[in-house]
């Protein structure tokens, strides 16, 4: 039978031995990459680097604009910055939510050019944005998918895609 | 290596762990499961349907609360919510807390394509959690005394993981062009979905590069210094006021809450009783 002392022994060798995988991963990450440790250690264990610099550089935006039978096209609204405007003036985390999910939706489309030649994820984006944000009455819609980047305090915004429905 | 080891063996003496806190953190972190979930179901219904996710196989057993969406989502929301009140006003249980870890796991899948930091940090934390108190129906003394060894070990575990947390982002900052020169601040600062409209503060170049560098010392230095308990105090404010500001000016209110939720682990701040002579 394993004594109290011998088992206390074992769990802080473990747990050396964790902290020393642990900084290995840190300092030299492309040494393990792609092994299933790293992926672990990288997924479960050690979660982030949380605002890294690289991410944070280009930032996406999806501009809407729409139409209604024998009128002019909409002014143009960005759904995710009305989002957090309005958590701001309601304090309601739903829309956090919400905008996080406008994003993955548009940003699948813009890392993916070919899926708005998908008619099924057409269809799918097409509905989503219909049922939340853009008139029933709407015949026309035109989505405008725009790239901030801001390197070394230089800013600038271009169009990277519009897609008319 | 073998003082090392002394001094873990002694830190992992369940006498100088505080169970109140430990209680505290995991309420605190089914709180905010609490506080997610009434905030998410909303949009959950838009999410299963415009980013559906098909469990085939072992998928099926592992994510099997995922399931009860095909009836609709609050025949996953109110089991979970129910679990979580149990979890809450009962003592620990392992059966208990297991299954919100497994409910907890399941959400992030199905959110999968709108979870942050946070959801890692809150599932890791739920994990750790489930060994970091001695279940109520436990009751044998041989059993107890290991799980009390176990508990020990967890618990040093969950901090030395949040240190990790800190020294990674930090050191990641650190290698970083932007960060180290403020434009990563600046790059913040211009995200427009990120941006209080009540509290528009545009930063200067210098402003930016202190911030930056702010960050980059807060990060590293929690994670290496909080260790040391006279420093603890000092820290876990800092560190609380470092996580309420993203709250407030850049509104990621859940990854805040669940790092602030992660302090309770390093409490209470109290000298170690030296326990080295008495155990060897």
């Amino acid at each position: 039978m394993i004594s109290a002392i011998n088992f206390k022994r074992i769990i802080a060798i473990g747990i050396i031995i964790h902290v020393l995988i642990s900084c290995f991963i840190i300092f030299f990450p492309s040494t393990l990459k792609n092994t299933f440790l790293h992926k672990i250690y990288s997924s479960y264990l050690i979660p982030g680097p949380f605002f890294s610099g690289d991410r944070i550089t280009d930032t996406y935006y999806l501009t809407l604009r729409w139409k209604e039978k024998n009128s002019d096209w909409s002014e143009p609204k960005d759904p995710v910055r009305k989002n957090y405007q309005n958590f701001r003036s309601t304090s309601n985390p739903s829309l956090l939510y919400r905008n996080r999910l406008d994003r993955t939706l548009y940003q699948q489309i813009i890392f993916n050019k070919d899926s708005l030649k998908n008619t099924e994820f057409k269809e799918v984006f097409q509905l989503y944005y219909k049922s939340h944000y853009i008139p029933q009455m709407s015949d026309s819609i035109q989505a405008i998918f725009l790239r901030q980047r801001v390197k070394m305090f230089q800013m600038s915004m271009d169009t990277l895609q519009t897609f008319e429905f | 290596m073998n003082s090392a080891i002394n001094h873990l063996i002694n830190y992992l003496n369940y006498s100088e762990r505080n169970l109140f806190w430990i209680r505290f953190c995991r309420i605190g972190l089914y709180l905010f499961l609490i506080f997610k979930i009434i905030f998410i179901s909303s949009i959950l219904e838009d999410v299963s349907q415009y980013t559906p996710i098909k469990l085939t196989g072992l998928a099926k057993v592992l994510f099997g609360p995922i399931l009860l969406t095909e009836f609709g989502t609050y025949f996953f929301i109110i089991p979970f919510l129910l679990l979580l009140l149990v979890g809450i006003v009962f003592r620990h249980s392992l059966y208990i807390s297991f299954s919100i870890l497994w409910f907890s796991v399941c959400l992030s899948r199905l959110t999968l394509p709108i979870i942050n930091g946070s959801d890692l940090v809150l599932n890791l934390l739920l994990l750790l959690t489930l060994f970091m108190e001695i279940p109520s129906d436990c009751k044998e003394y041989s059993i107890v005394n290991m799980l009390e060894s176990i508990a020990g070990a967890v618990r040093i575990l969950a901090q030395i993981q949040v240190a990790f947390i800190y020294f990674q982002s930090g050191y990641d900052k650190l290698l970083s062009e932007a960060w180290r020169s403020g434009a990563a601040m600046y790059s913040i600062n211009h995200l427009t979905f990120f941006q209080n409209p009540n509290l528009i503060w545009v930063l200067n170049k210098t402003e930016c590069l202190l911030l930056g560098w702010s960050v980059i010392l807060f990060e590293i230095g929690f994670a290496l210094l909080i260790w040391f308990k006279r420093l603890r105090p000092i820290l876990l404010i800092l560190g609380c006021i470092f996580h309420v500001s993203i709250i407030v000016f850049l509104g990621l209110f859940d990854f805040g809450l669940i790092m602030i939720i992660c302090y309770f682990l390093f409490l209470p701040i109290q000298k170690a009783k030296p326990q080295i002579n008495s155990l060897s």
